[in-house]
């Protein structure tokens, strides 16, 4: 899974990119990832413990310090590692690859196709 | 009701294999609380359903992942071999166990989310909304709102129609009970015949229902039509100057003959022909 080549969970993968923007304690993970995805997907506790323990245990990602200002102390906060930037960095360059060779494939249609004037061959 | 589904769902995280539970138990629990506070009844239920429907697809992975096959540190792919590396192939799950084992899970989930679902639906609630002690106003707002209504004020939280009630027009104190002085009586909106919400047709001055015709007077009392009865009704109090409708009991309505209002229709029926 960490492995560069291979692709990552999307629950994983949204995780990172959410922790890419700073810190996050695991609601805010979960609404960012529920946002992210434009609420495609959304994740309940067990999955974004199971992402996490993994993400933990394959050095994706680490608990940060608890903060002293927090009105609820028992928190935990999670960032990225620096193996976590890269594997994200690796998935987001792969998911770029294939984006691209979707549009060349005529795949997208992000702006409307442009149209031919009434007259006009 | 929040602790409770709290606590059902503390109890349902036996699903998980102990490692995860163990880490990471209480800080499930602790997000559950957080997508619950501040939600009505209705909207924790769906949150709840969707954690438990989680909780099913997610026990399911973590019981059959685990223990987590030893991955390459990070990135660096040269660092594998580590001397106690558990290979996956003749410790990890087969196809067949894998399948039979999601399906218990999945099996266990939703019985345990349509349990939950059930018991929560059964608890007597204290919260908001119907099915509770439904807070309509004071008094006196309550008051104009009927009389600016032309005397029957639909109140969708109660699903009830709040009519002005005077003792007066009822010597025997048929609805003395059920208005205990509030001067309101609330009649429940959905006809007794077979369901359908009943509209107040103004020019007739009646509760005249659309789907087979049954017609009350502006006190739910029967006046024609298929209906076994008058309108159902809630309980209305006062506590202090707020009026309470009490939604957790139904009232049944008055027998057919059983009335005390006896008020002709002021006019054509709103539903034609009849």
């Amino acid at each position: 899974m960490t492995d560069p080549g291979t692709p990552l969970q999307p629950a994983a993968f949204h995780i990172l990119l959410a922790l890419a923007a700073g810190e996050r304690h695991g609601y805010a993970l979960m609404s960012d990832v529920e946002e992210l995805s434009d609420g495609a997907l959304r994740i309940g506790p067990g999955t974004l413990y199971g992402s996490i323990k993994r993400l933990v245990g394959t050095g994706l990602i680490e608990e940060a310090e608890p903060r002293a200002s927090d009105d609820d102390q028992r928190r935990r906060y999670y960032r990225l590692t620096p193996a976590g930037r890269a594997a994200l960095a690796a998935e987001a360059t792969r998911l770029e690859r294939l984006v691209s060779v979707a549009a060349r494939r005529n795949v997208l249609r992000r702006r409307p196709t442009p149209r031919t004037r009434l007259g006009e061959a | 009701m929040e602790r409770r589904l709290i606590a059902l769902y503390r109890a349902m995280l036996g699903a998980y294999p102990p490692e995860l539970r163990d880490e990471y138990g209480e800080d499930m629990v602790a997000l559950l609380a957080e997508m619950l506070r501040g939600r009505n009844r209705s909207e924790q239920l769906r949150v709840f359903r969707r954690v438990v429907a989680d909780l099913a697809i997610s026990a399911g992975r973590e019981r059959l992942t685990a223990p987590a096959p030893l991955a390459a540190t990070a990135v660096g792919p040269a660092v594998v071999a580590a001397p106690p590396v558990r290979t996956r192939t003749p410790a990890g799950p087969t196809r067949r166990s894998f399948l039979r084992g999601s399906l218990v899970v999945a099996g266990a989930g939703f019985s345990a989310s349509i349990g939950g679902a059930s018991l929560a639906f059964l608890w007597p609630s204290r919260g908001e909304g119907f099915g509770a002690l439904v807070d309509i106003g004071a008094s006196g707002e309550v008051a104009e709102a009927v009389r600016a209504a032309g005397g029957t004020w639909a109140v969708p939280s109660a699903r009830a129609y709040l009519v002005a009630y005077d003792p007066a027009d009822d010597p025997d104190g048929l609805y003395a009970e059920i208005t205990a002085g509030a001067g309101f009586m609330a009649l429940y909106q959905r006809c007794v015949h077979l369901g359908c919400r009943v509209p107040w047709c103004t020019s007739s001055t009646r509760f005249e229902c659309p789907c087979h015709k049954s017609r009350y007077n502006r006190w739910g009392e029967w006046q024609d039509g298929p209906a076994p009865r008058g309108l159902d009704r809630f309980s209305v109090t006062l506590d202090g100057d707020r009026v309470i409708v009490d939604t957790r009991t139904v009232v049944t309505g008055p027998p057919r003959m059983g009335g005390a209002l006896a008020e002709p229709a002021s006019g054509p029926s709103c539903l034609g022909g009849a």
